[in-house]
């Protein structure tokens, strides 16, 4: 372990080159040449990224971390170790099987260890807060992390910093980053520690998480920080998503002062420092940590066209620095699809990005399958308003904060009456009658020409049949009439009938459930264990593509203890509405009482 | 023998029809084209009625000579460093050509030195044309002469002597040199030559995986079936017999057997199909019958040829995107003869019943290349290499026991008898696609025996950690053939570091496989006897199960999950294929 946190000779190298293989030898090379901080028989550890079991660059490039560990063997070291933790509490050793890592090393100086097993950890006391740190990392001679550079929510990008938390377990990182999984206990800590700050939402959350990513950071920062620019995440992260801009450049950064480089990072990234929490509360820490004129070389390397290896100096020359264009974090109402309608209240940075998460999932995931979705309202947040279109569109209500404080509102049970018919409504029908009548008379009128037509033509010999016939006419005609008459009285007389059972039968209010709804529980809810209930919950016909995603998921992600907690969390919401169906059945059934005892004085 | 002398008379009889009649083609007496005789087509082996020849040539023209069909071609001789001639060749409207006039413009002293300054050459050129017979001609082409033998050599062909494979490499050849030794030149540039350039250039290795491609067995499937190309009211059809012994007949049959199509009517099509179908069923036992829109086909031939190389994902999605639209608009843009069956309301309902939802009117041709993308980003990553590798099978079973079976012994048979395509993709294209030889790969498992062993070891704890139910066999089996396999697989991962960096992902495919497919989607199965398509389609029911088949390493999740549900996947990937609403 270093006696401070940062080396007496700051180094910081671009290499450019569009071979990473050669890149990364090149610059280890000018890294020990310049600190000379490998030697033999050293055990060294190197962090990498498995966050999940995807496609680069949502984990280590594999040429990249192949081309380190052959470049490392050959300084002779005792061992090498390679570990990391994925996201969610996923195993390790599925990512790093899974995605074909275990087959890249068959020396036996290459071991990877699983961070998730049973190793040995040391019990450290952040700010008050135990973690568990690997002993395997405080023991190694060197440590070397790699950075993948990925979008995110609250941070903007996931730098250097910010990764160290991968070698934490997930149930330590609760509070720091807003990756909520892990033991009730850990959640109710954070709850109090909540309430301490007097219940504060909003982006002051933020700070005091990064506060103790920072924290961790300085337990052990690593000997040696290497990122990879190669493929950058960026504008919707940390994972891939349907939304997601990879920015593709031929620079990978390596330094031996992971601070120092995180802000030289930052200005190849054109990201504002002051905008930069995590570096604000180094700053806080120690100014020296950031200081640039601490950064004795800052190099610049490529190769010429005669494989010649050339070096500039960037302190001396600083326009030669390369810059990279990242887009922005889009707001959160710029990436909503169509479809979907956000009703929002307060919430704290962590339910922010379960919220970012929950949205680029549906984005991604009903890739195909919006023309099957009617619509979607997102309650989320403490207090969020009143959603609308209920009938048409399903309502998702999404986290503790915003299930508590939307409990007593209107959409959550459905009222129904029975509507009475206006008077004018009542005028309109009785019009809309004497009309059709009106056109049954015109049709007989025409149909009594023909028949007298008819009459003419076929008794004009005989004079008396003819007058019988016509009289007979004339009495059919009379009942026709009168038949007329009868009919919009009987009409008249139902009308009123109608009507007043109407207004008996509208006294009485219904109260039901609303089912379209669905609470997904968690402070936030916990990444990506919902799927399944969503699923059921839009009916899985209709989200074949998001089904897949959940099965392939499944495979890798156990979330049965979610389900099953669920399960008994909806069943306990289901009673309690129904209990204030009937408080509510019951209070007002009082009211219809006291109104009638008041009517009787 | 001059280019006069050899080429000009493949043109002459087709030349002759089209100053003839000029623009009455179209207009031309059913029973006057009839008693037309059948000539050779010029650069294919085959005869055909030159009414059929000037309409096919008026569509397709667009895309081998530009938007003008008058030009200047230049013939030299690359030895000598010589002109031998200067051909003016005119068009009519719809771009056939109507005359050949030889030296046309002797007052112009054209010599190679010339060339190096091209525009101002063509502008001297085209100036003196027009001057001279108010032409105005739209490019000058300059073609080795050398050309003029490698055509002869596909002209000579006789389709019912040669076998296939031999034709398909001999075109595939010709190709390929005449763009890489610039055979031929055009200024201005020509789209499709420049677009073959490009691709050469940028995929050098293309020409051997065509070729590779070409010698897999039995890779097109047995039977008789007639294509027919339908334009407003005429039609050409062509009737390919491939009988499984090599040989591919073609015949091109004569015009209007079924009379002049109505241009008004909507149904033509539908019954001119019919007609065919029920005709040549009978008379050349044909099983299928196809009939294509040639200006559909002649927009997704421009659509491809204007594609920038390298291949960029985003346009990759738009041809394929108009390619199903396509196969979705069954009756419009193309139709066959009998139906498949997966056209019948009826079965598709039975079908449905049973889960499977299967409705080609309806495939999401507006989702699917999207899509498709993107699951590979999601699963595999944006930017990754992929070593496909197609294996011929074991030829001989010399010196090969049954002992070896399921040995390295055997990996090493079916890898040497194999060919890799190696595609790497970067986020927006496919960068770059390699060949690797069967020696090449197999040499990679002579040289890490040792390595291949210890990685077999840690195969076997990989594959029972991502699948708790494998439990490797006692003695050779094909469940240790499958570690073995796989080690192999992992071993070319890195192997091949120095030369082209780490593979992400190694797909193995066997020669077998693709015939089984072959087979199953042999019309006759499909269209005629459903019963019997079953039975086919659960031969390959297991193929993702069967290492020796199909194999991919690393077992990615999607892939593992493939694995593990089998044929019912395809119950799942059904509604993401095909649009929800229907009955």
């Amino acid at each position: 372990m270093p006696d401070s946190n940062y080396p007496p000779s700051s180094i910081a190298i671009i290499s450019k080159s569009k071979n990473l293989d050669k890149s990364i030898q090149d610059s280890m090379n000018l890294m020990v040449e310049k600190a000379a901080f490998l030697k033999k028989g050293d055990r060294i550890f190197i962090q990498i990224d498995l966050s999940v079991p995807e496609g680069y660059p949502s984990i280590t490039n594999q040429t990249l971390l192949s081309n380190l560990v052959d470049w490392c063997l050959k300084t002779e070291p005792d061992m090498i170790y390679i570990g990391s933790l994925p996201k969610f509490g996923i195993s390790s050793e599925y990512v790093w099987t899974s995605m074909g890592y275990s087959s890249l090393f068959t020396d036996k100086r290459v071991e990877f260890i699983a961070l998730d097993k049973d190793i040995p950890k040391k019990e450290i006391n952040v700010n008050g807060k135990i973690i568990l740190y690997p002993e395997i990392i405080l023991s190694s001679n060197i440590f070397i992390s790699i950075v993948n550079v990925k979008a995110d929510p609250i941070y903007q990008l996931q730098l250097g910093i910010y990764n160290s938390c991968s070698i934490l377990e997930w149930n330590n990182r609760i509070g720091f980053i807003g990756e909520n999984k892990g033991n009730k206990e850990a959640e109710r800590e954070r709850e109090k520690e909540r309430e301490k700050e007097g219940g504060k939402v909003g982006d002051k959350g933020g700070e005091n998480e990064s506060n103790l990513i920072v924290e961790s950071f300085l337990i052990r920062p690593p000997d040696v920080i290497i990122y990879d620019l190669t493929n950058i995440i960026s504008y919707t992260g940390p994972f891939i998503y349907s939304d997601t801009k990879i920015i593709q450049s031929d620079l990978i950064f390596v330094s031996n002062d992971s601070f120092i480089a995180e802000l030289m990072i930052g200005e190849i990234l054109g990201i504002n420092k002051e905008k930069n929490i995590i570096l604000n509360i180094v700053n806080e820490k120690d100014p020296n940590l950031i200081n640039k004129s601490r950064l004795n070389q800052f190099l610049l390397m490529f190769r010429d066209e005669k494989e010649n290896i050339k070096v500039v100096d960037l302190l001396s020359q600083p326009n030669n620095l390369p810059q990279i264009k990242i887009p922005k974090i889009p707001n959160i109402q710029d990436i909503f699809p169509n479809k979907i309608f956000l009703y929002e209240g307060k919430y704290d940075p962590a339910t922010k990005r379960a919220l970012y998460d929950l949205i680029l999932l549906l984005k991604t995931g009903l890739i195909k399958d919006f023309e099957n979705v009617d619509g979607l309202n997102i309650l989320v947040g403490e207090n969020p308003p009143e959603p609308k279109n209920l009938k048409k569109i399903k309502t998702i209500v999404f986290g503790d904060q915003a299930i508590k404080t939307s409990d007593n509102m209107e959409f959550r049970i459905l009222k129904s009456q029975k509507k009475v018919k206006t008077e004018e409504e009542l005028e309109k029908a009785r019009i809309k009658y004497q009309s059709d009548q009106r056109d049954k008379l015109l049709e007989w009128e025409s149909k009594k020409l023909i028949i007298k037509e008819n009459i003419t033509k076929q008794f004009k010999d005989d004079q008396n049949k003819q007058d019988r016939a016509f009289k007979s006419l004339e009495r059919r005609d009379t009942k026709f009439i009168k038949n007329q008459k009868k009919k919009y009285e009987k009409f008249v007389l139902n009308q009123n009938k109608k009507q007043k059972k109407a207004i008996e039968k509208s006294k009485v209010i219904k109260y039901k459930l609303n089912k379209r709804i669905l609470e997904i529980n968690g402070n936030p809810p916990k990444g990506f264990e919902y799927i399944g209930i969503l699923i059921k919950f839009l009916g899985k016909t209709w989200v074949p593509t998001l089904n897949l995603f959940n099965n392939v998921m499944d495979l890798y992600y156990n979330r049965a203890e979610y389900l099953e907690q669920h399960k008994t969390y909806s069943k306990e919401r289901k009673k309690f509405y129904k209990k204030r169906i009937e408080d509510m059945k019951i209070k007002k059934g009082k009211n219809i009482k006291d109104d009638k005892k008041e009517d009787s004085i | 023998m001059s280019y006069r002398g050899v080429f000009a008379k493949l043109w002459e009889s087709i030349l002759e029809f089209n100053k003839k009649y000029l623009t009455e083609a179209e207009s031309l007496d059913e029973g006057k084209i009839k008693s037309l005789n059948d000539t050779n087509t010029p650069l294919l082996p085959i005869k055909m009625n030159p009414y059929l020849f000037n309409r096919l040539f008026g569509i397709f023209s667009s895309i081998f000579i530009g938007e003008n069909g008058n030009f200047i071609e230049i013939t030299l001789d690359k030895s000598t460093d010589s002109i031998t001639g200067i051909t003016l060749i005119k068009s009519d409207i719809s771009k056939n050509f109507i005359d050949f006039i030889e030296n046309p413009i002797p007052e112009l002293k054209i010599h190679p030195i010339y060339f190096k300054d091209i525009d101002k050459l063509f502008i001297e050129i085209k100036t003196a044309v027009f001057n001279k017979f108010k032409i105005d001609i739209g490019s000058v082409r300059i073609i080795d002469t050398r050309l003029f033998d490698l055509i002869k050599q596909l002209i000579e062909i006789d389709l019912e002597k040669t076998d296939f494979e031999r034709v398909f490499k001999l075109c595939i050849n010709i190709l390929f040199d005449l763009v890489q030794y610039d055979y031929i030149s055009i200024y201005p540039r020509l789209q499709l030559l420049q677009f073959a350039k490009d691709l050469l250039i940028t995929y050098p290795n293309f020409r051997e995986i065509l070729l590779d491609l070409c010698s897999i067995k039995n890779i097109l499937p047995k039977g008789t079936i007639s294509i027919t190309l339908c334009g407003d009211v005429w039609y050409s059809t062509l009737v390919l017999n491939y009988d499984g012994d090599k040989i591919l007949n073609i015949q091109v049959m004569p015009p209007f057997e079924f009379g002049k199509l109505d241009k008004n009517s909507l149904y033509a099509k539908i019954s001119l199909i019919k007609k065919i179908g029920k005709y040549y069923s009978k008379k050349y036992n044909t099983q299928a019958n196809y009939i294509l829109d040639p200006i559909w086909l002649k927009e997704i031939l421009t659509d491809l040829i204007e594609s920038p190389i390298p291949f960029e994902e985003a346009r990759q999605n738009l041809i394929l995107q108009k390619i199903l639209l396509a196969i979705k608009n069954v009756e419009t843009t193309w139709d066959v003869y009998p139906k498949p069956i997966f056209y019948n309301d009826l079965f598709r309902y039975f079908l449905r019943t049973l889960g499977y939802h299967i409705s080609p009117r309806k495939i999401s041709y507006w989702v699917l290349p999207e899509m498709f993308s993107f699951f590979s980003k999601k699963f595999i990553g944006t930017s990754y290499k992929t070593l496909i590798i197609i294996s011929k099978g074991i030829d001989s079973i010399d010196n090969f026991s049954k002992r070896d079976k399921w040995t390295i012994t055997h990996i090493k048979r079916l890898v040497q008898n194999s060919f890799g395509i190696l595609i790497s993709k970067n986020t927006t294209a496919t960068e770059k696609i390699d060949y690797i030889s069967g020696n090449e790969l197999e040499q990679v498992i002579e040289q890490n025996n040792d390595e291949i062993y210890q990685l077999e070891q840690k195969m076997i704890k990989d594959i029972s950690y991502l699948y708790p139910k494998f439990k490797l066999g006692k003695k050779i089996s094909y469940k240790n053939f499958e570690i073995t396999l796989k080690a192999c697989f992992s071993k070319f991962r890195t192997a091949l570091l120095q030369k082209y960096g780490i593979i992400d992902i190694v797909i193995f495919i066997n020669q077998e496989l693709i015939q089984k497919i072959i087979t199953i989607s042999e019309v006759e199965n499909i269209s005629k006897n459903p019963l019997k398509y079953i039975k086919n389609a659960r031969a390959l029911k297991n193929f993702i199960n069967n290492a020796e088949l199909f194999s991919i390493y690393p077992d990615l999740p999607l892939y593992q999950y493939i694995k593990q549900q089998g044929f019912r996947f395809s119950k799942e990937i059904m509604p993401l294929m095909f649009d929800c609403t229907e009955f």
